[in-house]
């Protein structure tokens, strides 16, 4: 493994102990949500300033906001209003946003889907394309193609997210050529499938990230696959090199690109605020970053928690899916 | 898996040096650094200082025109580099010294230790970086020690996870066993037994991680949570001019190219290094 | 929904072109809707707002998203004209008794809500009583507050009599404010039920709302059929949109491309000589601003066509440390401008022993201008030789200590006595500077007193001289509030007070 996924994931073979280790793993991830979900109610108090003030404004007089402080039950002791929250979301209830008097479950829900929706498509993309490239350039390492799009994915990695999606607006839709539209100006009443022409960027956009990520595995895999003394035994037999890609050194690859397809696909959620930002997509990451900004604490707590079950839940099936990708005997070698 | 005794310090550092990648990459690095910590030295203007309209390209004595608050775009490049690379190169090292500590100590204690310090990372890398930051930015105003540190742990955690792979193999090894063995206290081995033998994924770490402390950085500036105004710095310069990309694009696209070199530079370093000493599977 | 189906733009071929064999062409043929051009009877704006967006014309937090929605979905007794001059909507006549304690308002008759309801004179009563509803603030509250929420009486379907608890003379102009729109009586916000020119059709706040033309309105209905309004927070963001035909109009514009948008003939700049200043404030009740002469010295550190060329781009007019860019119908007021002068500010605060002065300067992204001019004025101050260190805080944080910086930058867009009651004297919810000058007071007491409009420009004239004289505040400018159109819209016509996007009915497209 190239990447930085956490050998201690590593799955051993045999199903039943790996429902154990599952199960444990669910029980862990239970308790680190419910640190998470009092570190960040806390962090949140820390912070200068609060909703009540956000909600009146400048105009607001003191007495006005400690009418609106009590209203809302910001007077009363941390660890009581953590529980009243806590509460309500065994009971279902994500409460409701002091802000946008909207359901926070609502907010949440339209934002995960428009992600989800985001993200598919981009690895939709980039991982057909990450694997052609990622087998091209391993069978012929070195070569002028391989030199070519490794500079290339490194440039692309080492432009700061903000930067590769400025560069593709310019490129793509204001100067250049039109193409697509440079704001995902997503109508809220219809389906993101509707208007998907909408979001073409901000996927094109992580794609490009994504593939130059990929690819490099799936290169540095296949790299290791064709120079192990399975595949050179297979070669000596006389074995097509057709069948020696396809049928051993293909599925090896993929791999390490499903355990960085995982953690590509946590980080969506809520990690890419800036390319949020530059495409005004209705995403998570922006959710949060102005709930943040406005205090609005339900919101901030309902986000983070989602975030952090999206990035558990990657997690454990991730390494579901390894583990039924890794070929039989070959089990601890992934 | 392969679990031959590494060759020495002194082996591996020849090979990266001789490493075509990693001398390209070393060299952008070097470049880039130079221009930060020189630039100051040799800028016609201070950095804040009105020379002419906003955004003008032709504004007399101004190389690449001036800013959206009429500066000089060309001192405040020169100016703008030395903060972001000591905050980034700073917050990596911490990155790489928290994560390496996490690291060594879950995989040479085992057991419990293991069990909390990689469920403490899990919990950090639950929560994304940017948001991490600008949580804490919120919480105490956007200092260069707190960004520096705030950025610095958001490393940790996947520096930690590499380090504890690397380091699982290490303390395996015979001389781990037999230091254990003679008694010898536990920071003497990992210090002086297992941390030498991560030199070279700490490297590469080194490499990555530096790409992402700068992409991070940026990011902040970006978003506005970064280095103030009226400071001058490459990632608040794209985000103060990026609207006038289209009258003035030195404003913008200068800093983003120097950002793009260093970073560049440190990926193919690492890129170099990974190459160097044949870490291309495990 | 159908509106889509309707649209019009570049062929599918063209999208695929980019992307061609790649599983999304697939799932763009699909969902073959085109976010281009759009069809003429819809009307698309961009605004900036956030997730507080509500429907509520009075319980608002202000932002530019809420003020262009309920303005279109609600009237006032009355409105700005482009020219900042106040003409009647909802209300026929004011006529005052003979010392202005008492208002009666008589209302136009046969307006319908949205829903098919009269709009009556209890109806304005339960307005003006929300409005002033203790437990719940709003805005336009300390705009009416001389009004009596108990004394009013419905004389009959069409009359609205005021008792007011102190004389008001410029009573009717008040009711220009946009915080002062007026609701049915029993109004929901989720189902808000109106009089305006558009009705709601959907609702999603931070995101989008959809209004259609309301044809039973009173007067002229509006031209288009449907106006979409959208949030886009980033105005670079909000310019590639409308250059690329996505929305038809945006409020938001990065003056920093107001030259840009200028000059391409597929847009067009509203360039609107708002009532928007941006003071600096000084607390005059702490040191080291309670000493009248660093004050003074401030002022003239200050450098005011530099700020203006620099932090508006141009796009504003000089300060004279008064409020008020104009003061229509009173004329100007007759002050030398305060100019530059460094050996003087020098002398002033050597004097006043404060030659080292070392401070902080508060200040938040809250209108385009207000960060710059804090870092403007901090570099003009080192000629001076004294440090001004500007403090760039997101809005949470400034307001958290909102009314207690001891020296920072606001803003305020509002005609001179509204901003005179919020900001200059005791009480105001902008006071800053806590400026509590006793013969300033008197003077306004008398001025929104007074009937008599020649009386009154005379006591305005009088406020303004010792604003400039002795107040806090550094009111370098006057920014010109900037948006931009597509060359296809007509009817957006520049405004003092206000803005072409708060009057959407008078708005089409080609």
């Amino acid at each position: 493994m190239t990447g930085t996924a956490d050998p201690a994931r590593r799955v051993p073979s045999g199903t039943r102990k790996n429902l154990g280790i599952i199960g444990t793993r669910l029980a862990i991830s239970l308790v680190l949500l419910i640190v998470m979900s009092m570190l960040v109610f806390a962090a949140t108090q820390a912070l200068p300033g609060d909703i009540a003030l956000m909600v009146l404004g400048r105009d607001a007089t003191p007495a006005q906001v400690d009418r609106l402080r009590s209203l809302l039950n910001l007077d009363a002791p941390v660890w009581q209003q953590y529980l009243l929250w806590a509460g309500n979301l065994l009971q279902g209830d994500f409460g409701t946003s002091f802000i946008s008097q909207q359901p926070v479950g609502d907010i949440v829900a339209a934002r995960i889907s428009n992600t989800l929706v985001v993200v598919i498509l981009s690895f939709a993309l980039s991982i057909p394309i990450s694997l052609l490239l990622g087998v091209f350039t391993a069978v012929h390492a070195d070569g002028l193609g391989d030199r070519i799009v490794l500079l290339v994915s490194i440039a692309l990695n080492a432009l700061p997210e903000f930067v590769l999606a400025l560069l593709l607006v310019l490129l793509l839709s204001v100067k250049v050529f039109h193409i697509f539209p440079p704001v995902a100006l997503l109508s809220p009443e219809q389906s993101v499938w509707a208007q998907l022409p909408r979001v073409a960027l901000p996927v094109l956009t992580l794609a490009l990230l994504q593939m130059s990520y990929f690819y490099r595995l799936v290169r540095a895999t296949m790299i290791d696959v064709l120079n192990s003394d399975y595949v050179e035994f297979a070669r000596l037999k006389g074995m097509p090199q057709r069948v020696i890609l396809w049928r051993h050194a293909i599925p090896n690859a993929l791999v390490p690109a499903v355990q960085a397809a995982g953690t590509i696909f946590a980080i969506s959620f809520g990690g890419v605020v800036v390319i949020e930002y530059v495409f005004a997509f209705p995403g998570l990451g922006t959710a949060l970053a102005e709930a943040v900004g406005s205090r609005d604490i339900q919101v901030v707590q309902a986000i983070t928690l989602t975030i952090a079950v999206i990035f558990f839940a990657t997690n454990i099936v991730t390494d579901l899916i390894t583990l039924m990708l890794t070929p039989p005997g070959r089990g601890g070698q992934a | 898996m392969s679990e031959s005794t590494p060759p020495s310090r002194a082996g591996y550092i020849a090979r990266i040096a001789a490493n075509r990648s990693a001398q390209v990459g070393m060299a952008l690095i070097l470049l880039v650094t130079a221009i930060a910590f020189l630039g100051p030295y040799v800028a016609p203007y201070t950095p804040s200082e009105f020379i002419g309209r906003p955004y003008n390209m032709a504004a007399e004595g101004a190389l690449l025109g001036t800013d959206n608050l009429g500066r000089d775009v060309w001192s405040r490049v020169l100016h703008g580099g030395h903060d972001l690379v000591w905050m980034a190169a700073a917050a990596t090292l911490l990155g790489l010294t928290l994560g390496t500590a996490i690291g060594l100590a879950a995989a040479y204690y085992k057991g419990l230790t293991d069990l909390l310090l990689m469920r403490l990372i899990e919990l950090k890398l639950a929560f994304p970086s940017i948001v991490f930051a600008l949580l804490f930015v919120t919480m105490f105003g956007p200092g260069k020690l707190l960004l520096t540190v705030v950025v610095g742990i958001s490393q940790a955690p996947s520096v930690a996870r590499v380090m504890r792979g690397v380091a699982l193999s290490v303390v395996r090894q015979d001389y781990v066993q037999w230091a254990r063995s003679v008694g010898m206290p536990s920071w003497r081995i990992l210090l002086s037994e297992v941390l030498p033998n991560t030199t070279s994924p700490l490297l590469v770490e080194f490499g990555l991680r530096m790409m992402w402390s700068i992409s991070l950085l940026a990011g902040l500036s970006f978003l506005g949570y970064g280095i103030q105004p009226p400071a001058a710095d490459w990632g608040l310069m794209v985000n103060e001019n990026r609207n006038a990309l289209a009258i003035q694009p030195y404003a913008v696209l200068t800093p983003i190219l120097l950002i793009a070199l260093f970073s560049i530079g440190c990926n193919i370093f690492a890129e170099g290094v990974t190459r160097a000493i044949g870490r291309t599977g495990n | 929904m159908t509106m889509d189906s309707t649209k019009t733009g570049p062929n599918r071929r063209q999208i695929l072109a980019g992307i061609s064999a790649t599983a999304l062409g697939a799932a763009l043929m699909s969902g073959a809707t085109l976010a281009f051009a759009q069809s003429t009877g819809t009307l698309r704006v961009a605004c900036n707002g956030s997730a507080s967006d509500s429907l509520d014309p009075h319980r608002t937090q202000g932002q530019v998203t809420d003020i262009v929605r309920f303005s279109n979905l609600f009237d006032g007794l009355c409105e700005y004209a482009p020219d900042g001059t106040v003409q009647n909507v909802l209300a026929e006549s004011f006529t005052p008794n003979a010392d202005a304690t008492e208002w009666t308002v008589r209302l136009v008759p046969g307006v319908t809500t949205h829903a098919g309801r009269p709009y009556e004179a209890e109806d304005l009563i339960a307005s003006v009583r929300r409005i002033l509803d203790p437990e719940h603030p709003t805005r336009g509250a300390s705009l009416i507050a001389f009004v009596d929420a108990e004394g009013l009486e419905a004389v009959d379907a069409q009359t609205v009599l005021f008792r007011l608890k102190r004389a008001y003379g410029p009573f009717r102009d008040v009711w220009a404010n946009r915080y002062l729109r007026m609701v049915p009586r029993d109004f929901d916000p989720s189902a808000p039920d109106g009089t305006g020119p558009f009705k709601v059709v959907s609702f999603t706040p931070g995101r989008e709302s959809v209004f259609d033309r309301f044809d039973g309105y009173f007067r002229e209905p509006a031209l288009v059929e449907r106006v979409v309004i959208s949030n886009i927070a980033d105005a670079t963001a909000a310019i590639n949109a409308l250059r690329s035909g996505q929305i038809d109009m945006t409020y938001l514009v990065p003056i920093s491309e107001a030259a840009i948008i200028e000059a391409d003939p597929s847009m067009q700049l509203v360039n609107n000589p708002s009532m928007l200043s941006i003071p600096i404030y000084m607390r005059t009740d702490v040191a080291p601003f309670d000493d009248p002469r660093v004050r003074e010295a401030i002022r003239l550190i200050a450098n005011r066509e530099q700020m203006v060329e620099i932090a508006l781009s141009g796009y504003g007019v000089v300060g004279n440390d008064m409020q008020g860019r104009n003061v229509t119908p009173c004329g100007d007021t007759p002050v030398p401008q305060r100019t530059q002068d460094i050996e003087r500010a020098r002398a002033l605060l050597a004097e006043a022993g404060q030659s080292d002065l070392d401070v902080e300067i508060a200040t938040t992204a809250g209108t385009p201008g207000m960060v710059e001019c804090a870092q403007i004025l901090a570099e003009q101050a080192r000629a001076a030789g004294i440090s001004i260190r500007a403090n760039v805080m997101d809005e949470a944080t400034y307001l958290a200590n909102y009314g207690n910086w001891s020296f920072g930058v606001d803003f305020l867009s509002d005609t001179y006595l509204p901003v005179v009651a919020r900001s200059l004297v005791p009480g105001g919810t902008f006071n800053n500077t806590h400026w509590n000058d006793a013969e300033f007071n008197a003077l306004f007491e008398r001025a929104t007193a007074s009937s008599d409009e020649a009386e009154r420009c005379e006591i305005i004239h009088q406020m303004r001289t010792i604003e400039h004289e002795r107040g806090g505040n550094i009111v370098w400018g006057f920014a010109n509030t900037l948006h931009a159109v597509g060359a296809n819209v007509q009817g957006v016509v520049p405004y003092v007070v206000n803005s072409a996007f708060n009057n959407l009915r008078v708005v089409s497209k080609s």
